[in-house]
């Protein structure tokens, strides 16, 4: 069964570490909230595998100014892609 | 009886009638508070009752039904160790009724 | 009514909020409900398993008498993550209550194969 992984807490919490661990080939993460800023240098998503989708709330993303440097493997979603990838994935883990 | 009577007695009960200062419990207010739920206490009663405040000295908290039974089981043997048998002292909602008379808080988690 | 398999993960250290508490009673309610629930002890949340806690110093209740009752509620086994252990320098030696250590691979295919995961 695939999970869609949020993140809505920034990188000091560390947490990206602990999700990871739980993540499969085939799961989906998505930035919300502060979870945003792990998607700006310093990357800390460079050893995800290609096997995971990685997206961020484009909304959270404009609000923090950080549209423009994501990188690219980040996929900016609106508040309706959200729901449909939830819907996507066979269930949601959320970290926070 | 008449000191459960008074108002001073009613207004130590919550309004589902459990006791809300737990140290002002002893044996007779249990006697009273399996009085109003109509029950009549015997001693296979009172050995549930003294477990289930064992329970609530142990993992502070009052135990819904399913732990009730299992912890019953546990301390008791399988025979005693069954809803039945439990039910049938203490009525279909056997685990809030103990908690009841044994002076504990309302259990969580009760279907 | 039909069996989902549900997985708890709690993450949190027991007495800086009402978090790990509450992550037991959502668990705690889910048995109730005779589901198949898994507990899982990651991160900060193996700070729970440590022996010899007495939180009455504190005025709370010390977290390891509402963990003993998981077992009363047919969760049968605790789980924990290995790497959580190893950061803060824990070993099963250390822990209040039996448990089962999960490596990292078997605490994916946990998250994996569960119906539905509850993270806190």
């Amino acid at each position: 069964m695939s999970a869609l992984h949020t993140i809505s807490v920034s990188p000091t919490n560390g947490l990206i570490n602990s999700c990871l661990r739980l993540v499969c080939p085939g799961d989906g993460i998505l930035f919300i909230q502060d979870g945003v800023y792990h998607c700006c240098p310093p990357c800390l998503l460079d050893s995800v595998s290609q096997d995971n989708a990685l997206f961020a709330l484009r909304e959270d993303l404009l609000a923090r100014g950080l549209l423009c440097k994501i990188s690219e493997r980040i996929t900016p979603v609106g508040f309706g892609r959200f729901v449909e990838l939830t819907i996507d994935y066979d269930k949601v883990i959320s970290w926070s | 009886m008449s000191k459960f009577n008074s108002q001073a007695f009613n207004d130590s009960l919550d309004e589902e009638g459990y006791l809300l200062i737990l140290d002002r419990w002893d044996e007779s207010v249990a006697v009273e508070l399996a009085f109003r739920e109509n029950i009549k206490l015997t001693e296979a009663h009172w050995e549930i009752i003294r477990l289930i405040r064992k329970f609530y000295q142990r993992y502070q908290m009052a135990p819904a039904s399913r732990a009730l039974i299992s912890y019953v089981k546990k301390e008791l043997g399988s025979d005693k160790g069954r809803s039945v048998y439990v039910m049938r002292l203490f009525g279909g909602s056997a685990a809030k009724t103990v908690a009841k008379i044994a002076g504990l808080p309302k259990p969580d988690n009760c279907i | 009514m039909q069996q989902k398999s549900l997985t708890f993960i709690t993450r949190q250290a027991p007495y800086g909020s009402n978090k790990a508490k509450l992550v037991i009673d959502a668990a705690l309610a889910a048995a109730v409900f005779e589901q198949q629930v898994n507990f899982l002890f990651m991160d900060d949340g193996v700070f729970q398993l440590v022996q010899n806690q007495t939180a009455e110093s504190i005025s709370s209740k010390t977290i390891g008498r509402a963990l003993e009752t998981l077992e009363l509620y047919g969760i049968e086994q605790a789980l924990v993550d290995s790497v959580s252990l190893e950061e803060r320098a824990l070993s099963a030696e250390d822990l209040a209550i039996p448990v089962k250590i999960l490596n990292v691979e078997q605490v994916r295919q946990l998250a994996a194969r569960s119906d539905v995961v509850i993270n806190l």
